[in-house]
């Protein structure tokens, strides 16, 4: 049984579609994550799965609970970190756990929670004061409460600092390795790709690419990006590097060419550079980020999934 | 069923407020300073220099039916639609509360918060009116405290119920003071309205009584209509329960059920069913 079965689901706000005939399957303890620029749907999609909003057309069912029909069903075996979200400016960090606690029936322990997402001596403090990182890790340990069997997490390291971006990943982990399905949205790429089974890309309200981090990058043709500083570059050499095999395109600034390859070809590149004249003054290589892959998909209307 | 949950919540936040601290202070000096008051004002040109609770029962309702409406609404209009606003909403219907019991634990936690300050007001009063009043009648105090509490309790329900229907508090409060500006401004106006289109005039005669008193020589609906506001319920139910004496309509004899103290209760209880009953009907039906 899928913990998330999306089926059919389009959403329109007055004249706006928000989400187009959108399927989307997540199977028990994967972690998923769902990529798109702001405006894509995202939210959206996450806010049909709590029946925050309903959809105009299709059906959506989550650890086999209908997600309109029975909601508190599915709400409390869930987490979540919503977006947009805001906390209660009185109510201390303790307190906003307690009632998640009680909320859910449960009999969690409000500082071990604290201490998980890194905020321990907040506990006792009112979480008005609070940085946007500090709100976000204390809405993270409300997630985490009742050990769920699905989390949903809806960008979840808005206002994090790179080390707080960090433990959040860390704890993706741990949960998916406690057996939870884990769905979070991002348009921050490096944060799904550590961490993700599998990618769906939402651009406009529809699915354009859903495959795991490598896959996308394969079916993206972007491989590794070589960038070469050159002394004394010569038309011959750029001609020398294009002829190369597993080389896709070459382009030239000054004295510096970025060669977009097979991630097996940098020797050969980087030989015919010297074969042709040139000499390597320099090079660095890049692995293709999801970036890359994210922007191959939004910008040439998207390969076929 | 999670609404106390919600309701513990929704206390532990708001009597964090310093606004709850004020409203307790606005009460103590509302109720305590009205009885002492009264001691004043009550003996003043009256043959009888005694004063009892009864007096300052009277004496208070229409300072009550305007105090408590306007704090009620103040208390509760953004109760759910500052949620929906702020994004607050989102943690609390991430956990898993429906939105019906949302509305109610809603309900409930206001409620707590306005009958805190209520009391409070309504023990120091009870010390003032022992203290200086020639006669003290349990009774009658504890049923206009009741009252005061259940019509308290019903602005409330109105105010969070008005509140589910709004995404945000700006609509919020243009609703509620809609609702008051009709049933607590216009609505005293409706019965003369209807008996112009049914009578070519806008009131209905006084009589004299052969006891010498002047009463209002209308018919049965047009006492209805004044008492279907919630403060007109109030104010009716609270004196036909305290004074024996009182009667709605004189010239109407045997008084019908319909403008019975009785009747009054069921028209409170409607309005504290009703607007929330709506509110949460269009809470569900919502997108957020």
């Amino acid at each position: 049984m899928p913990a998330i079965d999306i089926s059919g689901v389009t959403k329109q706000f007055g004249d706006v579609t928000a989400l187009q005939d959108l399927d989307l399957t997540v199977e028990e303890g994967e972690v998923y994550g769902f990529l798109g620029p702001n405006g894509a749907g995202k939210s959206t999609t996450i806010d049909i799965l709590l029946d925050f909003v309903r959809p105009t057309d299709g059906s959506a069912t989550v650890l086999g609970h209908d997600a309109q029909e029975e909601s508190l069903e599915i709400r409390r075996r869930t987490g979540v970190l919503p977006d947009a979200f805001h906390v209660y400016d009185r109510l201390t960090a303790r307190q906003h756990l307690e009632f998640a606690i009680e909320s859910k029936g449960v009999d969690d322990d409000p500082e071990a929670l604290l201490e998980r997402v890194g905020i321990p001596d907040a506990a006792d403090r009112k979480a008005g004061g609070f940085s946007k990182g500090m709100a976000q890790r204390l809405v993270l340990a409300i997630a985490l409460v009742g050990d769920p069997d699905l989390i949903i997490l809806d960008e979840p390291s808005t206002g994090l600092d790179p080390n707080g971006a960090r433990e959040m990943r860390n704890i993706i982990t741990e949960e998916a390795d406690r057996g939870a399905t884990v769905f979070f949205s991002s348009h921050i790429l490096e944060q799904v790709e550590a961490v993700c089974d599998r990618v769906g890309i939402l651009q406009n309200g529809e699915l354009i690419a859903e495959d795991t981090v490598s896959g996308l990058r394969q079916a993206a043709g972007t491989g590794t990006k070589l960038t070469v500083t050159v002394n004394g570059l010569t038309d011959d050499v750029v001609a020398a590097v294009e002829g190369v095999a597993g080389v896709n395109s070459v382009s030239r600034d000054a004295d510096t060419i970025v060669v977009d390859a097979e991630s097996g070809a940098k020797t050969a590149i980087l030989d015919a550079v010297e074969t042709a004249g040139g000499d390597v003054a320099d090079f660095t290589t890049t692995e293709a980020s999801l970036e890359d892959v994210f922007a191959a998909y939004t910008e040439n209307g998207g390969v076929s999934r | 069923m999670t609404y106390l949950d919600v309701a513990k919540k929704d206390f532990r936040d708001a009597s964090r407020s310093r606004a709850l601290w004020a409203l307790t202070a606005l009460f103590v000096l509302f109720l305590a300073g009205f009885a002492y008051l009264g001691t004043l004002f009550l003996t003043q040109g009256s043959s009888d220099p005694s004063v009892s609770s009864l007096d300052f029962v009277t004496f208070l309702l229409g300072p009550a039916a305007l105090l408590i409406p306007i704090t009620g609404l103040v208390i509760s209009y953004k109760s759910i639609a500052g949620e929906v606003e702020s994004g607050s909403a989102k943690l609390l219907l991430s956990l898993p509360h429906s939105r019906r019991d949302t509305v109610i634990g809603k309900v409930l936690g206001r409620s707590a918060v306005l009958a805190v300050s209520i009391l409070a007001g309504l023990v120091l009063a009870l010390i003032v009116i022992v203290a200086l009043y020639d006669e003290f009648d349990p009774v009658v105090y504890l049923v206009f405290s009741i009252f005061t509490l259940l019509f308290g309790l019903v602005y409330i329900a109105i105010g969070v119920g008005i509140s589910a229907t709004s995404q945000d508090s700006g609509r919020a409060m243009i609703l509620v003071t809609g609702f008051y500006v009709l049933f607590e401004i216009i609505w005293g106006f409706v019965p003369n309205g209807v008996y112009y289109l049914l009578n070519g005039k806008f009131s209905p005669e006084y009589i004299q009584t052969p006891g010498g008193g002047v009463i209002l020589d209308a018919p049965g609906w047009f006492f209805f209509l004044q008492r279907l506001s919630p403060s007109a319920a109030f104010n009716n139910a609270t004196r036909a329960f305290t004074d024996s004496t009182f009667t709605i309509a004189p010239a109407l004899d045997p008084t019908p059920f319909y403008l019975s103290e009785w009747a009054s209760v069921a028209v409170l209880l409607f309005w504290l069913l009703a607007v929330p009953a709506v509110g949460t009907y269009l809470f569900n039906r919502a997108d957020l």
